[in-house]
């Protein structure tokens, strides 16, 4: 008994690594970076939607601010000036508390400027 | 001139490895999110360019906590079994309008209760 005691003095610190690297291989496997979210924002939660899409958006604060790629935008027009082309999918990420008839006059206003397809973004509850 | 250097063949000591190690756990572990992305389309259509008959197109008012389905009040665990016996009866669609003080996210949850009836098609009322 004594003697595996012994044996083993220099084992902890193994151990400790192989479980801090097991730590670390999950989160880099199962974790992904993300661009830098505004802060504040809180994203509409939904079930039993097709998964998984990427998360490049539009965000809408609940306030109406527009953020794209952690930059505050002024308007609307300015997005619309900013992106290369309104045929291809339009992503809006609004703040699940941001009034609903706000955002479909916003919706409207894309469709107006000749935006073919919009999509609203869920994170998965 | 070249100076040669005394090189010091000494293992690596574990302390610093396992510094290293946990700096990298500790940075994944801040920078890595695990929340997913869905997406539902929208699109705001004329409420009177519809086209087809009214009796086909079944109107749907959401407010804050209940839906109002052709004119009836209906919870929204009801609204699925009820927009199916509509289809049943030969309703092609629904156009949703909104009230006043409704959130996006009430938007959302009743937008994907819709969406499990497949038959339907979806048109939101422009806002006034």
């Amino acid at each position: 008994m004594k003697r595996s005691f012994k044996a083993s003095k220099r084992e902890p610190i193994i151990s400790l690594i192989n479980i801090v690297f097991l730590i670390l291989i999950f989160f880099m496997v199962a974790g992904s970076l993300s661009a830098d979210r505004p802060s504040g924002i809180e994203f509409i939660q939904a079930e039993g939607l097709e998964c998984c899409t990427e998360e490049d958006a539009l965000d809408i604060l609940s306030d109406g601010t527009l953020v794209m790629q952690g930059k505050t935008l002024a308007s609307l027009e300015q997005f619309i000036a900013e992106i290369e082309s309104l045929d291809s999918t339009i992503r809006l990420r609004p703040d699940r508390n941001y009034p609903a008839q706000d955002l479909l006059k916003r919706v409207k206003a894309l469709q107006g400027a000749g935006a073919k397809h919009i999509v609203i973004l869920t994170e998965q509850a | 001139m070249s100076l040669k250097r005394v090189r010091n063949r000494r293992r690596a000591s574990i302390t610093s490895l396992i510094d290293v190690i946990f700096l990298l756990l500790l940075f994944f572990m801040l920078a890595s999110t695990f929340s997913k992305f869905s997406e539902i389309d929208i699109a705001v259509a004329n409420a009177a360019g519809g086209g087809q008959s009214s009796s086909e197109i079944a109107t749907l008012r959401i407010q804050a906590n209940r839906v109002v389905c052709n004119e009836r009040e209906t919870v929204d665990a009801d609204l699925v079994s009820r927009l199916n016996e509509l289809t049943a009866s030969g309703t092609t669609g629904v156009m949703i309008g909104l009230a006043d003080d409704v959130s996006t996210q009430r938007l959302v949850d009743v937008l994907s209760l819709v969406k499990q009836v497949p038959a339907l098609s979806i048109q939101i009322e422009e806002p006034s």
